[in-house]
């Protein structure tokens, strides 16, 4: 597509813009304050088509969301002695032709120490990709469809080496809950072996079919996602 | 840089933003080891295309492309191969990524585009990981997870040609691997390196053929002095032997070049690979 300076000029900032409201993400994620990302950067006159993914399904709807992210939060997050952080590295930022829509993917190191109460606590380093849809509201980039697919859960102190690959089960998965569209998106034994087809990539608009939304074809096998 | 127009400004801009996706389109890729996804699609090929690493340099992209496409796709194919035989849930998954998810994860960004607006200039830094579920250690071996970092540094060079930008010269600089979770990664190293389990320049991997052996950059030792080997870049105007990672090879077209012997076939030792004994002292 062929655009003015004046275009060319919104477009570059556009990509700023979409960074830094990923960014922003970071930092309600690390605090653990999901209501204050829920009102801050999510979508509003989208509500009902927003969604919220895991692993293991996703959560559709902006209330199903606030139920699951706010309402039901583990309590562990919020207990004296609990911390996390959560960065993204690596942005790959397209912004789709005709400027309406875009789409993220970041490489996200992480922590998670929680406190149990009685003195003890657990530790672990995380390694999660974030995928996401933006889509610009009055002038302004919000977060449509998320996902946050996790990798790995290694305990400080002890040889994640040593951890079988199948037969074990990752002490962070329980946070994921019971998605109201359950389908598997990521197994992370298996690693990121449809992870080409499901990179952003370049479009005039958004397509449906390349969402991060439960109608797209995230986390797919190549036989399931054409007919042939 | 002051005297640029807008358009100039628009253009080295836009640039800066091609730099950043086509290195965090690498990053996603070479975890997977897709390598013709990004060297058929965004390369510029060049007899003065270069690709460094610890070990040496590999000079015009008949020579990249064999070595960081053929060479690896044939790596990668036979220990897919050699897993699906003996792991029956290996059946029927992706020949090059199969339980691969670790990225050498991108940060601390410094990019220039050339005031002329015919090259760009970028160093990153990498706290990446080496991390899997299933091939962390030797092809024959069980299948295993790994939970390893790899810290680097990279000096990338890109070219606007024919109303596009494409990398042209890459040069990394691994600084320091190991297991992020167990024993102390500097004094691990020291110790296999006494043993004799641990050559330095053993983060290097295996080229099959080099324009310019010898060691580029060397990995953690306990007697190494810090390395600069490739600055972060400062505003320049034009891509020269002043400002480049690859000095003799600026020129896009190729003309203008330095005289080598020509590409060698290598031979290594690849029977200590660091990351299949890793975790051998490890209770």
């Amino acid at each position: 597509m062929k655009y003015t300076n004046d275009e060319l000029a919104i477009r570059l900032w556009d990509t700023e813009h979409v960074r830094h409201t990923m960014n922003r993400m970071c930092y309600y994620l690390t605090n653990r304050d999901y209501r204050g990302c829920l009102n801050d950067l999510w979508v509003k006159a989208n509500r009902r088509s927003a969604s919220l993914g895991y692993n293991n399904g996703f959560y559709v709807g902006m209330d199903a969301i606030a139920q699951h992210w706010v309402l039901e939060q583990p309590a562990s997050h919020k207990a004296d002695g609990s911390a996390a952080m959560f960065t993204l590295t690596t942005p790959l930022i397209k912004i789709h032709g005709d400027g309406k829509t875009a789409q993220y993917q970041g490489y996200m190191p992480g922590f998670q120490s929680t406190a149990n109460g009685d003195g003890t606590l657990q530790t672990y380093m995380t390694l999660d990709m974030c995928f996401a849809d933006l889509i610009k509201e009055d002038g302004c980039w919000k977060i449509w469809h998320l996902i946050l697919m996790h990798d790995h859960t290694m305990e400080a102190g002890k040889p994640y080496g040593k951890t079988p690959t199948f037969g074990w089960e990752d002490p962070i998965a329980p946070e994921f809950g019971t998605p109201t569209v359950a389908r598997e998106l990521h197994d992370p034994c298996f690693g990121w072996e449809v992870l080409y087809d499901d990179m952003p990539r370049e479009l005039d608009t958004y397509v449906e079919k390349y969402s991060y939304g439960p109608d797209g074809d995230f986390g797919k096998r190549y036989f399931e996602r054409d007919k042939r | 840089m002051s005297n640029l127009t807008i358009e100039q400004r628009l253009h080295n801009a836009l640039g800066s933003q091609k730099v950043e996706e086509y290195k965090a389109r690498h990053a996603y890729l070479h975890a997977i080891m897709y390598s013709r996804q990004e060297w058929d699609v965004f390369w510029h090929k060049s007899p003065n295309t270069t690709w460094a690493h610890q070990f040496g340099r590999m000079v015009g992209w008949d020579e990249v492309y064999y070595n960081s496409v053929v060479h690896t796709d044939a790596n990668m194919l036979g220990l897919a191969i050699k897993r699906m035989q003996s792991m029956e849930f290996m059946w029927g998954r992706d020949f090059l990524s199969t339980g691969k998810s670790g990225c050498h994860a991108l940060c601390s960004d410094v990019i220039e585009v050339a005031e002329d607006g015919l090259s760009a200039r970028a160093f990153y830094l990498t706290p990446g990981t080496m991390t899997g579920s299933i091939g962390m250690g030797p092809g024959d071996g069980p299948p295993n997870r790994g939970g390893g970092w790899l810290w680097e540094r990279y000096g990338s060079e890109f070219v606007f040609v024919d109303g596009q930008w494409k990398w042209f010269h890459e040069h990394v600089c691994p600084d320091i691997a190991g297991q992020y979770d167990v024993g102390n990664w500097a004094h691990d190293r020291y110790v296999d390196y006494r043993s004799g389990k641990l050559k330095i320049g053993d983060l290097g991997g295996y080229p099959d053929r080099l324009t310019e052996p010898g060691t580029l950059h060397y990995d953690y030792s306990i007697i190494q002095t810090v390395q600069d080997t490739v600055p972060p870049p400062l505003p320049y105007r034009t891509l020269d032997d002043e400002n480049t990672y690859s000095p003799g090879r600026t020129d896009p077209t190729g003309k203008i070049t330095v005289q080598t012997t020509g590409s060698q076939k290598m031979t290594w030792d690849t029977g200590d690979n660091y990351f299949d004994h890793a975790l051998d002292d490890v209770e």
